[in-house]
């Protein structure tokens, strides 16, 4: 049938390309007017502000507006459609983090919190939650009405079992590391028993991060050791959830994924009647398809497809929504190499490197600085650390200093290479490419050095094949997720993401350690504050700027998630103006 | 008669001569494209595990080490090879890295996409390249004929990503007649006509993207045969005859001109299923093109050699019947051969 569709379609197209182009878009827009719109009797939170793009050409600063003619009555129904340019293989965000599991498996599954913008935790599963005294004991007191898909209650034996699956299969293993045992005396409380005080761990049982799986579903293919082969990942007659979507369609081959809307959900139905998640790869197209309505949301973080976005009517931009994930753009220095292991030379190339231009002209000023693996956004961020601005004197003389004195052609007789991450120009090979020429003016003679696919770039990585590698690294939301990783002596492995400079400093292993179990906020800020210093003074990377991830949306977008996790938060109380 | 069955008995064994002889090539062909690939993508560092665990955040040693050997990572390289080469000659392609699934039905899956948009672009290119050629070629001084030539220029030098994106703008952006991505709406229903309608809205920009940049090369070139032929003797023989100029220009000296353009087009196959990748991608079209554009991205080699192996066997083929239809069509290649 699906061939006999394309063999007619390719007939009529011969006849029909003249005459063809005047239908309306309209029908091709994914609102779904056809439903009927009732008023939902539960009102949404409160709307943000949304950031709307001034048509100009060079300020390219945000200013927040209320989007036109939005209704403050929500309205069900409609389809909404959310863009991703990556690709998921499943939707158990318990075996692996990142935007392409995450996005549909926090529609899929509902977990114990959620957060706001601010980072605080909101009820989500868990409708109260407390730490004991000495922090070693955290207690979570579900809600009582929550169902699986199948129409099972969700119970506290649910939630223990999927923290059991994280901790066993999930590669943040720091998530639910310090977990000794979960107990739970009745079907509404869970009693996580704990090694070490971790109040990371309230991040952890985010949507993204910790799905609420049933053990009557997945258990049996967890308990024989095959839960990334299980079916129930992925496959919709076989995936049951917990979250305000069920699974309908999952085509990977044409990145398609829709989802309806889960009736019985505990916190109420969601607005939209169906969510599509849908794959696209050009940024161009994704920018017209918003536009035009066929996609509702999306991240971008293109300086020129954001510059676009940013002229278009209806459409809103904003950096909010990105800030969980907390990427971070960096160089990283090899400090195995001879020349890199002595701690002058790392310092004079970063003060050789203008990071005003780097933020205001190569970014139009859609990024934000960064000194430290610590976003921005971030409560721990601490920005009176030392950023090395741009000074090209000072790092004439570190180099003088260091034994690298200018020739009678300026050159200092140090070689290096530089890699990057390939695919994302933008804020990789332009940054890299601009460095090559800082450096040139210091002295240092810099080779960049492509690669052509991510497999090339980590065969460098991995086994520190390298000299410079510029480098995005991900928080995720707590330092004790993405950030311990990058600087653990135990963690210098030949794998990514590991401590792949191989940067050795027991005494700020020792701040992290104590940072991590600070249950004071206060006294957790200053620890972090501690080993902020400490980094910019040693200066295994040179951390530069935030990705400029940004949220994307057409405004018919109501309450648009703008939470710390974006649309890797549950979407249930979105929905779409008339 | 008997002359005449012996002539055919020998045309019958030039032609199965030259397809054994092209099969014979073929074979060497693809076998040389295994090796050469699969070299390639081995030499260079990393593997395919490390990009998997990419995407996912990394992963430990251990895990990296389980899907090696699920996927026979860690096998010697002539061992890997040697496999992969017994295996394809049985059509057996290995599943994919990244979907799990079997090589081959992800291509099939892909390919009916493929086909519809290169089969529409290239009618597209073909009529109107024809049409264009000859209308410019019957007039060649007027001022028509000049914008022809200025258009057909354009057309061809222009990248076909930036004629997609300039479509895409125009049609779709700033007109909102067409959509602007994928094969089918997200919201359009299962019924038949509604689902065919849309399939030719979604196809109608990338058809015309890839169709215009040959269309503006087959324009050029049945411009220049047709005013070639429009000089020859058998037009003048027919004009002489009092034979309507309509006639004379699309039944006779049509059927002369068009043999370079069909020739070329032929030949062209694998030009026009690169040049698919390019517009698959601009497009979100769910194709062959497509599906090797991420396949490359995320080092999912089976799926690239599936792709390479079965695209030069399209190309082998392509060009195995266009040699052999130049030969049917023309007399003077049949009786050379």
């Amino acid at each position: 049938m699906k061939r006999l569709h394309l063999l007619l379609a390719t007939l009529l197209a011969f006849s029909m390309v003249a005459v063809a182009c005047g239908g309306s878009s309209s029908s091709d827009t994914a609102e779904g007017d056809d439903s009927p719109a009732t008023t939902q009797a539960e009102a949404p939170e409160e709307i943000p502000a949304a950031t709307v793009a001034e048509d100009t050409a060079e300020e390219t600063t945000t200013t927040t507006a209320a989007p036109e003619e939005a209704s403050d009555e929500p309205v069900s129904g409609g389809t909404l459609v959310v863009s991703t340019q990556t690709q998921a293989q499943h939707f158990n965000s318990n075996m692996a983090s990142g935007t392409a599991p995450g996005l549909p498996s926090a529609q899929l599954f509902a977990s114990p919190l959620k957060f706001d913008g601010d980072y605080n935790p909101q009820p989500y599963l868990a409708e109260s939650w407390e730490f004991s005294n000495n922090g070693l004991t955290l207690t979570l007191n579900l809600v009582d009405d929550a169902v699986f898909h199948d129409g099972v209650p969700v119970k506290a034996s649910d939630v223990a079992f999927s923290i059991e699956m994280n901790k066993a299969s999930h590669p943040f293993s720091t998530m639910f590391g310090p977990v000794e045992s979960v107990d739970t005396p009745d079907d509404t409380t869970v009693v996580i028993n704990l090694s070490q005080a971790h109040p990371g761990i309230l991040i952890a049982m985010s949507p993204v991060l910790l799905p609420v799986m049933p053990e009557h579903v997945y258990g049996e293919a967890f308990a024989a050791g095959e839960i990334r082969e299980f079916a129930g990942n992925s496959d919709p007659s076989v995936l049951v959830g917990s979250g305000p979507f069920t699974l309908n369609e999952f085509d990977p081959t044409n990145g398609i994924i829709r989802l309806d809307r889960f009736d019985d959900f505990f916190e109420g139905p969601a607005y939209v009647d169906e969510l599509v998640i849908q794959t696209i790869q050009d940024p161009n197209t994704v920018l017209i398809a918003l536009e035009n309505g066929e996609v509702h949301i999306t991240n971008m973080q293109g300086v020129a497809d954001l510059d676009r976005a940013n002229t278009l009517d209806g459409i809103a931009v904003t950096p909010e929504g990105t800030e969980g994930i907390g990427a971070v753009v960096s160089m990283e220095y090899n400090l195995e190499d001879e020349v890199l292991s002595n701690n002058d030379v790392r310092k004079a190339i970063a003060y050789a490197i203008d990071k005003d231009f780097i933020l205001n002209d190569l970014q139009g000023g859609l990024a934000f600085r960064a000194k430290s693996p610590i976003h921005p956004g971030s409560p721990f961020y601490d920005d009176s650390i030392e950023g090395y601005e741009f000074d090209p004197v000072k790092a004439a003389e570190l180099l003088d200093a260091a034994g690298y004195p200018a020739g009678d052609d300026g050159s200092r007789g140090i070689s290096l290479t530089m890699d990057f991450i390939p695919g994302v120009p933008d804020y990789q090979q332009n940054l890299a490419e601009y460095i090559r020429s800082a450096l040139d003016d210091v002295g240092i003679e810099l080779e960049v050095r492509s690669s052509p696919d991510i497999g090339t770039w980590i065969g460098y990585l991995a086994p520190r094949d390298y000299d410079l590698t510029m480098n995005i690294l991900f928080m995720w939301a707590d330092p004790t997720i993405g950030v311990h990783r990058s600087f653990l002596e135990a963690n210098i492995q030949p794998i990514p993401f590991a401590n792949n400079s191989a940067y050795i400093n027991p005494d700020l292993e020792a701040t992290l350690a104590k940072a991590g179990v600070a249950t004071d906020l206060d006294e957790r800020k200053a620890l972090y504050a501690e080993a902020q210093a400490t980094l910019a003074d040693e200066l295994p990377f040179h951390w530069i700027e935030t990705l400029p991830t940004h949220s994307v949306y057409n405004e018919v977008v109501q309450n648009p998630p703008l939470t710390i996790w974006g649309t890797m938060s549950p979407l249930n109380e979105v929905w779409i103006a008339g | 008669m008997s002359a005449s069955s012996s002539e055919r008995g020998k045309v019958i064994a030039r032609v199965g001569r030259v397809i054994a002889t092209r099969l014979g090539h073929a074979i060497f062909i693809i076998l040389a494209v295994i090796i050469l690939t699969f070299s390639l993508i081995h030499l260079a560092p990393g593997d395919a595990a490390e990009v998997l665990t990419f995407s996912q955040g990394g992963a430990s040693e251990e895990q990296l080490a389980e899907i090696r050997e699920e996927f026979n990572l860690d096998d010697p390289f002539l061992s890997q090879l040697g496999n992969y080469i017994i295996d394809a000659f049985r059509f057996d392609f290995g599943n994919s890295f990244f979907f799990q699934q079997p090589v081959s039905d992800l291509v099939l899956d892909r390919l009916w996409p493929t086909i519809l948009l290169v089969s529409t672009a290239l009618g597209m290119a073909i009529v109107g390249g024809v049409i264009l050629g000859v209308y410019s070629a019957r007039r060649p001084e007027k001022t028509s004929s000049h914008v022809m030539t200025v258009l057909a220029l354009f057309g061809f030098s222009a990248p076909i990503f930036w004629t997609g994106i300039m479509l895409l703008l125009l049609f779709s952006s700033w007109l909102g007649w067409l959509p602007s991505n994928g094969m089918n709406s997200v919201t359009v229903g299962d019924g038949f006509f509604e689902k065919s309608w849309d399939t030719i809205k979604h196809l109608i920009l990338p058809a015309t993207t890839l169709g215009f940049f040959y269309m503006a090369q087959y324009s050029r070139i049945s411009r220049a045969t047709m005013l070639e032929v429009l000089g020859s003797d058998y037009v003048r023989t027919a004009r002489a005859k009092g034979l309507k100029e309509r006639v004379v220009i699309w039944k006779h000296a049509l059927r002369n001109a068009v043999i370079p353009v069909v020739t070329i087009a032929g030949f062209q196959i694998a030009a026009i299923l690169s040049g698919g990748i390019l517009v698959e991608t601009v497009f979100n079209w769910p194709g062959m093109g497509r599906l090797a554009f991420e396949a490359l991205l995320r080092r999912d080699t089976p799926i690239l050699m599936g792709m390479l192996i079965i695209s030069a066997i399209i190309v082998i083929v392509a060009n195995l019947l266009t040699d052999l239809a130049y030969r049917l069509i023309d007399p003077r290649i049949r009786y050379k051969t």
